[in-house]
């Protein structure tokens, strides 16, 4: 026992997560082509517009049932609802946050172009912490959003008239995942502007425009749009009944901010918070980067069920940080 | 919300139909094909009742469309995402076509795969049946089975179809068949219709699958009219306005050649061609939508389409005991299509506005980067 | 004529008296009992080192000095340089720093100072650069001082504080500052390569000198204190390749004394933790007054020893753009020294060895004139009896005239620690 955990202990999970996220991406882009169907309420990007995807992206069944009337909503079918959201939850629980980690295909197109920049040293960009607070609040915004628009097609708030049906997904009409994951199933169809009604004109420029910036963004600055998404907002409201932590011993910490320097979200209270065992922040991805970086035995943890999975120790990071350079 | 050019149509197409008191389309009205169409029955309840109910099918919902909005409930419904995420999974969600749309009928509600009914009724146009009158359904599953010929002395006859996977799960032809002696002609009538029976409840197990999403032809058919690729592989409709449309003509399971295919759209336009050889023709299907602004353009503008396959064969055959020397053979099948996306999605506009987004956002990242080199806010290595 | 006489004879006769210091300090050093072999090599290394006054390394590189730990020599070794910690313990500099420092100053920069003056001939030209933090009030002071001894300063800005995002910054604008000025110093480029060459040497000491840490814990004490500090005071001159070896040869040894269950002394000796203003060799006067009196120091919190090496650099792009903030983060984010503000790190830091190391008393050395130490003492010690742990407050400086005093006051705090422990149990 003690000798597997070691050798976890002394893994590279950087280098594991690299082809995991690979595998991942190959298995929820490409899936379809096996008749793979890991789920239809995945708590990550698997865009529900890639053809041949191998899970479905849970936000845009999620805003299509934000649609129902009330009528609907709390009777029959907001069982349906329900459940849809208990399955969700019911993902989530397993991997909590690995999700964006390890599997978001959008998330993984994110580190790909790191790698770009970084093979082609440019720098990256870094925002200070006022900043990083501001942004880190738009996710909540936007998932206020995708509730609420839908919801005004079926109902009408404060006597307004309701929406059109055009308005029916808006989150994913302005996802950087419906343009550019159906590209990877050979579709580009996604990549137009649909003039057939001014709603879908409007939804699918800014749709074209996020793609854009979000391309340009993740080029500079590493997980760029992870800070906006939504599907982080929702995450966070069952993280912390997830079966995978993330904890940390404040005691053992030196606040070196290794775990801050290699945070690719760039979350400054892995580092400097000392008092919270459960370390999990809204941002956070679970790429446990920060528990390979730390140089403290058993300061950072990453544990499944209580049981420690992925420990800091001083051994594992001088193996990791003295071996072989490629 | 209807378009100028949609209300002009259709006010045309009543008075014709008015005029004429037959069918609004001269060219089929002067074969002699009969028809399937969704019946009154069928109607939804919310229907106006007091309708006058035109037996022509599919030529004629249009005069009825123009009379009630059914084309706002399609307006909201094919087409995008939410509409194909309800149920369950959805397929290609803004496939840009009429997905799970279904037929157009005179109950003004579409004959949808996405709500399907335990019965469908359907009746025959123009005309009552002859009384040898058969009706047979070749099921998604490849078998086939008789319909109760009684009820079609009514020209009403009714589909049950089990609300649960099952070998109708998919797409069900109908058929209808009929023959008597005209002229000294022995003149056999086929008529198809297609009904794609589906709920995303059910699974989609036969998503893809080739067996059960392939076009059929009845054997026993006299005259069949086969459409490969009128939907997609989740049961959608694939059809668009200037797409190709391979037409495969069997009579009793065997392609015959030299039948003639007339196709007509709703809006007039007219094909005729040959089957070759092989007894296929290939029609490309013509673009006929053209809204006079974008505003007024509607992705989900449902046209409908109607085909004739007819030949004569000589020889002598005899029907209950007459004896003729010429037998001429008809058959009918209708469809629906919706326009191509190319008409009112934009590359040039997507790539435009997606490079904007990421030049400006490049271009800005760099300003700012410069910016903080000077006054010196930040070391920048050159390496 | 006359000045420069004198300045011969003070220089002969400091020399003289610093070998003899360095001599004294081995031979308390080495009379302790069952000393590991493989220490030799660094008793052997501080005599051939503290004579001629002082001998600076010699290997056709470029010098550059250094007066504090929080001077990032990664960057100064990738410049194709050799760093040198100049912060001296000797009295006999100290005595020399005496004739123009003032009298309550610390003995530390005093004697730096002292040595800096007493060599002006030879190390001026032997060093490129003498690199100076902002820490205390008195480094930065001396920096001045030197420039008017015609030594080339540089100074290397740091904020007062760590906590935030700013000060951070500013730190790290500044060491890439220096990253440009010590190569443009040293005539020789950083590049990626070179400095992660640097980085992963430096990694590579740290590495063994936590296995030492971790064997200096162990219940059954395999090495005493002050053989630790020889071992962490020659990291600031060795050639570190050389250093890695003995350190390796020192390692295998003490673990095969362990799997012999071999004990360098009693094994009931009382567990101290040292920390306060660092016992720089030859002044390694309290350590050894500690253990000559019974006790063991099995941890400490001072930067001439754990904190020299503890700390690790992590980047994450093999690029300058982030190797180079990277190795500014390691010198201020775990940094515990006095001078910074707030510092309850430190006093965090102190708690965790304490109990990682089964620590049962605490010996606080405070050099007088060094006031960051002093003014801390009081809110360390607070600390340490909130959880139970005595401490020893020493205000000493280089002079031995205290020791006679000291080693009373340490042997009745050790025979409290043995009486407490006896009670309890
Ligand atoms: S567009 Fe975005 S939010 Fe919508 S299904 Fe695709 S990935 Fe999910
Ligand atoms: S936060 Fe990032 S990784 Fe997670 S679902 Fe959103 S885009 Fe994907
Ligand atoms: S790397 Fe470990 S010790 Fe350093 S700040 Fe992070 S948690 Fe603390
Ligand atoms: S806090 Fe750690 S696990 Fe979370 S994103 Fe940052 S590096 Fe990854
Ligand atoms: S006490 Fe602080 S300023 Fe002085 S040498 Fe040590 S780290 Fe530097």
């Amino acid at each position: 026992m003690s000798s597997i955990r070691r050798f976890l202990n002394n893994s590279d999970i950087n280098r594991f997560r690299f082809y995991f996220q690979l595998f991942a991406f190959v298995l929820l882009v490409y899936g379809g082509y096996l008749a793979i169907n890991i789920g239809e309420q995945l708590p990550t990007f698997a865009c529900v517009f890639g053809e041949k995807r191998g899970g479905s992206c849970y936000l845009l069944g999620f805003q299509h049932q934000m649609t129902f009337p009330y009528a609907r909503l709390f009777s029959g079918p907001g069982i349906g609802v329900l459940i849809g959201l208990a399955t969700f939850a019911g993902f989530f629980i397993i991997f909590n946050k690995a999700w964006c980690g390890f599997a978001c295909p959008l998330g993984t197109i994110q580190d790909w172009l790191t790698i770009l920049r970084r093979k082609m040293g440019i720098y990256y960009s870094n925002y200070s912490e006022p900043v990083f607070k501001g942004l880190s609040t738009i996710k909540y915004i936007l998932l206020a959003l995708l509730i609420l628009i839908p919801m005004a097609i079926g109902n009408s708030f404060f006597g307004l008239p309701t929406l059109n049906h055009d308005f029916g997904v808006p989150f994913c009409m302005i996802c950087p995942g419906r343009t550019l994951l159906p590209l990877f199933n050979g579709d580009i169809s996604q990549l137009t502007i649909d003039f057939s009604s001014k709603t879908k004109m409007v939804f699918s420029g800014l749709g074209m425009g996020v793609t854009g910036m979000f391309l340009a963004g993740a080029f500079a600055k590493k997980r760029f749009f992870c800070l906006f998404c939504p599907m982080s907002a929702l995450h966070y409201i069952f993280s912390r009944a997830s079966l995978l932590r993330l904890t940390k011993d404040g005691e053992k910490c030196t606040r070196c901010g290794n775990c801050y320097r290699v945070c690719d979200v760039g979350i400054r209270a892995i580092a400097d918070d000392l008092d919270h065992k459960n370390i999990v922040k809204d941002d956070c991805m679970m790429c446990l980067k920060c528990v390979s970086a730390c140089p403290e035995d058993d300061c950072l943890k990453a544990t499944y069920l209580g049981i420690p999975l992925y420990e800091s120790t001083a051994e594992g990071f001088f193996r990791r940080r003295l071996k072989k350079d490629d | 919300m209807k378009g100028v050019y949609s209300r002009g149509f259709f006010a045309t197409c009543l008075s014709l139909v008015l005029l004429l008191g037959l069918c609004p389309d001269l060219s089929m009205a002067k074969t002699d094909a009969i028809w399937i169409a969704p019946a009154k029955a069928e109607r939804k309840p919310s229907g106006q009742p007091g309708q006058p109910h035109h037996p022509e099918g599919h030529g004629e919902s249009s005069a009825q469309q123009s009379g009630r909005p059914a084309q706002t409930s399609q307006a909201g419904r094919p087409g995008r995402p939410e509409q194909a995420k309800q149920s369950g999974r959805p397929g290609r969600p803004s496939g840009s076509g009429g997905e799970h749309a279904g037929h157009g009928g005179s109950s003004g509600r579409f004959e949808s795969e996405h709500r399907p009914l335990p019965v469908r009724t359907y009746q025959i146009v123009p005309e009552q049946l002859l009384p040898e009158a058969r009706a047979m359904i070749l099921q998604a599953d490849g078998t086939a089975r008789d319909l109760d010929v009684e009820t079609c002395h009514t020209n009403v006859f009714s589909v049950k179809l089990p609300m649960e996977e099952g070998p109708m799960h998919g797409p069900n032809n109908i058929y209808v068949f009929d023959q008597q002696i005209k002229d000294g002609v022995l003149e056999v009538r086929t008529a198809k219709w297609l009904t794609i029976h589906h709920s995303c409840g059910w699974g989609h197990d036969y998503r893809n699958d080739p067996e059960r999403l392939k076009a059929r032809s009845l054997e026993s058919a006299p005259l069949d009219i086969v459409v490969d690729n009128l939907w997609d592989g989740n049961f959608h409709n694939a059809l668009h306005s200037g797409d190709e449309l391979v037409i495969r003509v069997f009579s009793y399971g065997k392609p015959v050649a030299g039948v003639t295919l007339t196709i007509i759209t709703e809006k007039g336009w007219t094909k005729r061609k040959k089957t070759d050889a092989d007894g296929i023709a290939r029609v490309q299907l013509i673009r006929d939508y053209y809204p006079s602004t974008w505003q007024l353009f509607k992705r989900t503008e449902l046209g409908k389409l109607a085909m004739t396959a007819e030949f004569t064969k000589e020889g002598a055959s005899n029907y209950k005991g007459e004896v003729v020397d010429k037998t001429h053979y008809i058959s009918s099948f209708s469809w629906k299509y919706v326009p191509a996306g190319d008409d009112y999605n934009s590359y040039s506009y997507g790539l435009l506005i997606g490079s904007l987004g990421f030049l400006g956002s490049g271009f800005g990242i760099f300003q700012y980067r410069l910016k903080r080199r000077k006054p010196k806010k930040t070391v920048v290595f050159d390496e | 004529m006359i000045e420069s006489e004198r300045q011969a004879r003070v220089k002969k006769s400091t020399s003289l008296h610093l070998a003899m210091e360095a001599a004294e300090t081995l031979r308390q050093i080495t009379e302790f009992p069952d000393n590991p072999e493989s220490m030799a090599y660094f008793y052997d290394l501080y005599q051939s080192r503290f004579k001629d006054g002082m001998i600076l390394p010699q290997n056709g590189k470029k010098l550059v000095g250094t007066m504090c730990l929080q001077v990032p020599d990664e960057l100064i070794v990738a410049a194709g340089a050799v760093p040198v910690r100049l912060c001296s313990g000797a009295y006999a500099f100290d005595q020399a720093g005496g004739d123009f420092m003032p009298a309550k100053s610390c003995p530390l920069v005093r004697a730096t100072m002292g040595m800096l003056q007493v060599n002006n001939d030879t190390m001026k030209d032997n060093l490129s650069t003498v690199v100076i933090p902002t820490t205390c009030d008195q480094k930065r002071s001396s920096a001045q001082m030197l420039r008017d001894m015609d030594y080339p300063v540089t100074v290397l800005e740091m904020p007062a504080t760590k906590e935030s995002d700013e000060a951070r910054t500013y730190w790290q604008e500044s060491v890439k500052q220096f990253a440009l000025t010590i190569q443009k110093i040293c005539g020789r480029k950083i590049t990626a390569k070179s400095l992660n060459a640097a980085v992963r040497s430096k990694l590579e000491a740290g590495k063994l000198f936590r296995s030492l840490q971790q064997l200096r814990t162990e219940s059954n004490p395999v090495i005493l204190g002050k053989d630790i500090w020889l071992v962490s005071n020659s990291y600031f001159f060795d050639d570190p390749d050389q250093w890695c070896q003995a350190v390796r040869g020192l390692i295998a040894e003490l673990e095969s004394r362990k799997s012999e269950n071999f004990s360098a002394i009693n094994r009931k000796a009382p567990r101290l933790l040292f920390t306060g203003s660092p016992p720089i060799f030859p002044n390694l006067k309290l350590p050894i007054l500690v253990e000559q009196a019974g006790g063991l120091v099995v941890a400490d919190e001072t930067c001439s020893s754990q904190r020299l090496l503890h700390d690790a650099v992590v980047f994450d792009e093999k690029n300058l753009y982030d190797m180079v903030p990277a190795i500014a983060d390691r010198y201020l984010k775990p940094c515990t020294c006095p001078c910074l503000t707030p510092n309850t790190d430190r006093a965090k830091k102190i708690l965790d060895l304490v109990k990682s190391s089964r620590v049962e008393g605490v010996v606080y050395q405070a050099f007088s004139g060094c006031m960051p130490y002093e003014m801390e003492q009081r809110a360390i010690g607070d600390m340490l009896s909130r959880e139970g742990i005595p401490m020893l407050f020493v205000e000493t400086d280089y002079s031995p005239e205290d020791q006679g005093q000291l080693s009373t006051r340490v042997e009745a705090f050790i025979e409290s620690i043995k009486v407490r422990r006896r009670k309890t149990q």
